[in-house]
């Protein structure tokens, strides 16, 4: 695990991940300040039915797509340049550097998410500054529960895409499959025939973390799972595609 | 030049990749033809009423969405597989001009990504026109020749997707940043864009990639994320220029910098 951080440490592109995960922190603290402007230059009657969205907004799209990222390249990447073999020798048992690789961007993604979300949100408190914005007003221990949500689903997929990374070993696949779930399902799903739709988009890894706890201020547009079952799910989703890579990752060839 | 060409071509085809994007494509034109197929039976079981609100859109408008993002990968790849293997080096040896070494790739990457956009995109609106067969739905009542333009567009916004791909892969040289950068432009920051307050979500939406073709065509951003404020010609010239610019780009980096 030590040597597995440490090669995550080191190279350029986990720096670019979190680099974008903390620009998009800063977007989330644009956002709400422009909010908290806009809120001021609003009418009694508007303000009342003024909807924004949430200060994390921009983290909740932002994160998946860097928790795949940050999921696909360590293992990806030393396919790439053959370096698979020399950790395999410095290393070999197989399940122990698969769990390393899979185990060390995960609590990394899973830090970073909580920290940037507590910041979004945190910011998001400092810049409405008291006014009663929907969906910046609640004290912040009410959005503690989603945060949670939020960032366990993040580091949820990174060891999801960590399992298909040693399935398909490319770094251009993985990405793609990983944008595939995350992006192109989801309206797909909507458009299945009527009780599908709500079924299959209730199931989806993106959709979970709203299950899971309910953010502060939204409205119940869905119903969807109770919160156990997702995070049952969310838990279920992990361990297949973990174990999947874990046999395919000890049975073929590096 | 057309030796390099040709080389590219040869290249593109070769290579595993290429058939799996390829086939991901051809394959989700199958599964909208086949939703379209359940449409039109939910269609059947429905009142008047009812029917009279049941759209089909944006069913057929998702092949090309789709095919964006595949045909982006694709540019993506004709450009950092050769980085990852250090092969690119040989292919400099062997094609030493290096603007004419990108103008081949982006021929070759650009008219794939234009003839499958156009077969994705228009094969999408044929096969759920076919499924449909003779129902009026309510936003399937045009006449097919109506409606190409719009999907016409929608084929060559694959095109420009492709040589986005390109052009990126080349300016970052890895795979894994390229397609992020590109999922960024497909729908991430649309998507954050659409969120803005007003006017901003119209103005921005209306510059977005992927907005552009139904605005070409003249067609509403209605159910969309996107705005729909540019004029057909403008569209165009912003389409065009999504492509030009990181070509152009790229090909002041590419013989300016060591390979």
């Amino acid at each position: 695990m030590a040597a597995e951080w440490r090669k995550l440490r080191s190279v350029r592109s986990t720096f670019a991940v979190l680099g974008v995960v903390a620009a998009f922190a800063l977007l989330c603290v644009a956002w709400s300040l422009y909010a908290a402007h806009y809120w001021d230059g609003l009418s009694q009657a508007r303000r009342a039915t003024f909807r924004s969205a949430p200060p994390e907004q921009p983290l909740s799209i932002a994160l998946p797509v860097c928790a795949v990222l940050l999921g696909a390249l360590p293992t990806t990447s030393e396919y790439a340049s053959g370096m698979i073999r020399t950790s395999l020798a410095a290393t070999p048992r197989h399940p122990i550097l698969f769990s390393a690789k899979a185990a060390v961007p995960g609590i990394a993604m899973f830090v970073a998410a909580l920290a940037s979300l507590a910041v979004g949100v945190l910011a998001g408190k400092a810049a409405a500054d008291g006014r009663p914005i929907r969906a910046f007003d609640a004290p912040f221990l009410d959005h503690v529960p989603y945060l949670l949500a939020m960032a366990v689903t993040t580091a949820a997929l990174t060891l999801m895409t960590a399992g298909l990374a040693a399935v398909l070993r490319s770094t251009a696949g993985t990405i793609t499959t990983g944008m595939a779930v995350l992006f192109v399902v989801p309206p797909v799903a909507n458009l299945l025939p009527d009780p599908w739709s709500e079924r299959v988009w209730s199931v989806l890894p993106s959709g979970l973390a709203d299950q899971m706890a309910r953010p502060p201020g939204a409205s119940s547009a869905r119903d969807g799972l109770p919160p156990a079952a997702s995070a049952l799910l969310l838990a279920a989703y992990v361990v297949v595609a973990l174990g999947v890579g874990a046999r395919v990752f000890a049975r073929r060839d590096a | 030049m057309l030796d390099a060409v040709a080389a590219e071509w040869w290249k593109l085809r070769s290579v595993r990749s290429t058939h799996v994007i390829v086939s991901v494509a051809a394959a989700f034109v199958l599964f909208v033809v086949l939703l379209a197929v359940q449409e039109a039976h939910i269609w059947d079981g429905l009142d008047a009423a009812r029917r009279a609100r049941f759209l089909l859109r944006p069913l057929q408008e998702l092949g090309g969405w789709v095919a964006q993002l595949c045909l982006a990968v694709l540019g993506v790849l004709a450009a950092t597989s050769e980085y990852r293997t250090g092969m690119v080096r040989t292919s400099l040896v062997a094609v030493s001009s290096r603007t004419r070494f990108l103008a081949a790739k982006a021929v070759v990457v650009g008219l794939t990504g234009l003839v499958v956009g156009e077969a994705v995109s228009i094969g999408c609106l044929l096969g759920t026109r076919l499924a449909v067969g003779g129902r009026p739905f309510p936003d399937q009542r045009a006449s097919i020749a109506h409606d190409l333009p719009g999907f016409v567009a929608s084929g060559a916004a694959v095109a420009v997707f492709a040589l986005l791909g390109l052009a990126l892969g080349v300016l970052l040289r890895s795979a894994a940043a390229a397609i992020v950068t590109l999922v960024l432009v497909w729908h991430v920051v649309p998507l954050l864009v659409y969120h803005l307050p007003g006017p901003w979500n119209e103005r921005l939406g209306s510059v977005m990639l992927s907005g552009l073709p139904a605005q070409i065509a003249g067609l509403g951003a209605d159910h969309s994320i996107y705005g729909e404020l540019l004029p057909p010609a403008a569209a165009a010239a912003v389409l065009l220029a999504y492509a030009a610019v990181p070509l152009a780009l790229a090909s002041v980096a590419l013989t300016h910098r060591d390979a």
